[in-house]
């Protein structure tokens, strides 16, 4: 679906997995590549695009970020940095912060991706592999044999 | 955490499944995810029941695509990237395909303990070489203390075969470390940064970087002839140049430059082809500069009429009397259209030579919005014809229009500082914001009376508003003086 607004802005409607509608400018959901190529092949002019992969609450948070980043031009670089700083640490915790790469990484949003993988990269260095697994819940699957075996092929990272 | 399901537990994921349809173009995705779960909270307490609740969030981090998972592990210290190999199984070998390798700073000493030695810092880096499959895109090197050592030449000799795009060797102490032949048949490379090395490009042979968009040297000696170098790596965006020795004259011809910054000591600069370079910084030493003569043209012309995509100008005292030199009392035939921000530093208001190259500078740019000048503390003796000069300028000469803002960084109200100010106030039309900062703490008394003789200049524009900041060293901090002009 597209309608245009009183400065000539195309808009898009964008459905989020839990159905709730967000409506945009084309330029701002043309920050993710994914989008911007199903709006090039004609799959707007339908209805609103649908995103299986991105809760509304993800989504309003991915829409924020294009919209700050599509109406900034160079001169804000530090501007810009600053906004960055607040908004991942506005998204939360590190289970918000992997749903938000999960979703910038297919929306395929690169300077989003970056933010918040760096962000995560933060979060993870200097804690322990269990530290590490209870964050994510990850199932360390690893019998005490194995994980010893393992531990020596990489015996540096461990001293 | 899973033993407290005691009901059904089902979860299906299809996440992100893509068909990859008309050349990767076109992407659907979709997702799946069911959950059926029953009877397992009867017994559970409420803290059981969060963490119960996490527990159906398990494991997000551990489902992202590869690519993704690699590129997290990119941003963190190859350490703590090597360490999730313990995790579990599907971690076990995910930092083995990682496309970029640091062994920065930190590489090699355990947190909290003392550098390693040498010998092994390079069994480690080996080590990690040996696991390490697939592409390597980028390899950054830090070397703690350099005495001889062949083994670097061998990493080198191992990445040029390996297609490397990204590479900086980085010694910070000790011997400079002589780059070797197999660096410059790295022919993938785009990105280059050298911090304390013995540079020399066997020119004769040297094919170029055919895509090389970014080089930046850092006490580096520079042993061939830098101008040739440049001409061969034609895709240059980005260059920086930083305290490197054995420089004399710059010849930058690097038609697709963007940002040039330069730091140390230089004699002359030449910007031949450069229709694109936006940022430009000098930041020369201080006897930078002083041997070269004015020719028959001005330096202020040769050098930016060379410049014609200007955007942001860095110039420090040395750069900016050598733009200077030459008779530029009539506004030379060069218009920069797109310069927006100039920045000068340690500039003396009060030479005539110095001024009229400022004043000049500020015709030349008709789109100027932001001015930053640091002042000189010396003072010119002879500051009278500085003055009458100032007194003569006619603000309509002036295209000041856009100006938004201006930075005096000064040392006290001298009276060229004053009458800068009361030019700038007269001609700037839509001037927002004068930022006045003493370079240090300034008697309560000169304070006032700056602020005083400065509410008195006329100014054009009815929404400036004047900001005076006390430097921080002042033992008494006063409130910034803020006064809007209605």
């Amino acid at each position: 679906m597209s309608i245009t607004t009183e400065n000539n802005e195309k808009m898009i409607t964008l459905m989020s997995s839990d159905g709730e509608e967000f409506v945009v400018e084309e330029a701002v959901a043309a920050q993710s590549q994914t989008i911007k190529h199903l709006i090039e092949d004609g799959c707007s002019t339908e209805g609103s695009i649908p995103l299986p992969n991105v809760t509304g609450r993800v989504l309003s948070e991915v829409i924020q970020y294009c919209k700050k980043h599509s109406s900034s031009d160079d001169k804000e670089e530090k501007e810009l940095e600053a906004w960055d700083a607040e908004f991942v640490k506005a998204a939360d915790d590190h289970v918000a912060l992997t749903d938000l790469m999960m979703a910038a990484n297919f929306l395929d949003i690169k300077g989003l991706l970056d933010l918040v993988a760096q962000t995560l990269a933060n979060m993870i260095t200097g804690k322990s592999p269990e530290e590490v697994r209870r964050m994510w819940n990850i199932k360390n699957d690893f019998t005490p044999e194995e994980a010893e075996k393992v531990r020596k092929e990489n015996q540096w990272a461990f001293e | 955490m899973y033993i407290l399901f005691k009901g059904m537990f089902l979860r299906l994921s299809f996440l992100n499944v893509a068909y990859n349809v008309g050349g990767g173009r076109k992407l659907m995705f979709f997702s799946l995810e069911l959950c059926f779960s029953d009877g397992f909270q009867g017994d559970c307490s409420a803290d059981e029941e969060k963490r119960v609740c996490t527990a159906d969030y398990a494991d997000r981090i551990s489902d992202l695509p590869r690519n993704v998972l690699e590129k997290l592990l990119t941003c963190m210290p190859l350490r703590d990237a090597v360490r999730t190999c313990v995790l579990s199984k599907k971690w076990r070998y995910m930092w083995v395909t990682i496309p970029y390798l640091s062994f920065d700073d930190n590489f090699g000493r355990p947190p909290g303990k003392s550098q390693p030695t040498m010998d092994k810092l390079l069994l480690n880096i080996f080590q990690v070489l040996l696991r390490h499959q697939g592409s390597l895109e980028g390899f950054a090197l830090s070397i703690p203390y350099l005495r001889s050592c062949p083994e670097i030449d061998q990493f080198i000799l191992f990445l040029s075969g390996k297609g490397i795009n990204l590479l900086r060797i980085k010694i910070l102490s000790g011997d400079p470390y002589k780059l070797p032949l197999s660096l410059f048949s790295c022919q993938k490379l785009s990105y280059l940064h050298l911090c304390s090395c013995v540079f020399n490009p066997p020119l004769g042979s040297f094919q170029g970087f055919s895509r090389l968009a970014t080089l930046k040297l850092e006490t580096v000696d520079i042993a061939a002839n830098l101008n040739d170098f440049i001409l061969k790596c034609p895709l240059l965006v980005t260059l920086a140049i930083n305290n490197c020795s054995q420089l004399d004259h710059l010849e930058i011809d690097a038609p697709n430059l963007n940002s040039f910054q330069f730091e140390g000591d230089l004699n002359s600069i030449c910007f031949k082809n450069t229709p694109l370079l936006e940022r430009v910084m000098i930041d020369a030493n201080k006897d930078s500069f002083t041997l070269s003569r004015q020719g028959s043209i001005s330096n202020f012309f040769k050098v930016f009429s060379s410049l014609p995509a200007l955007k942001i100008l860095t110039a420090s005292h040395p750069f900016f009397k050598y733009l200077a030199l030459g008779d530029i009392s009539e506004k030379p035939a060069v218009t920069l259209n797109r310069l927006k921000t100039i920045e000068l530093k340690d500039i003396c208001l009060g030479a005539v030579g110095e001024l009229s190259c400022a004043l000049c500078l500020i015709k030349c740019s008709p789109n100027l919005q932001e001015i930053c000048i640091e002042v000189n503390a010396q003072k010119d003796p002879n500051i009278n014809p500085a003055l009458d000069m100032l007194g003569v300028q006619d603000v309509s000469d002036y295209c000041l229009d856009k100006l938004k803002e201006v930075n005096l960084h000064i040392w006290s109200g001298t009276k060229d500082v004053m009458e800068f100010v009361k030019f700038l106030l007269a001609g700037s039309s839509v001037l927002e914001k004068m930022v006045i900062k003493p370079q240090k703490a300034l008697p309560s008394e000169d304070v006032v009376n700056i602020l005083k003789e400065i509410t008195c200049f006329r100014r054009a524009s009815p929404k400036a508003e004047l900001i005076f900041i006390d430097p921080p060293a002042q033992s008494n901090p006063k409130a910034n003086y803020s006064s809007r002009y209605y």
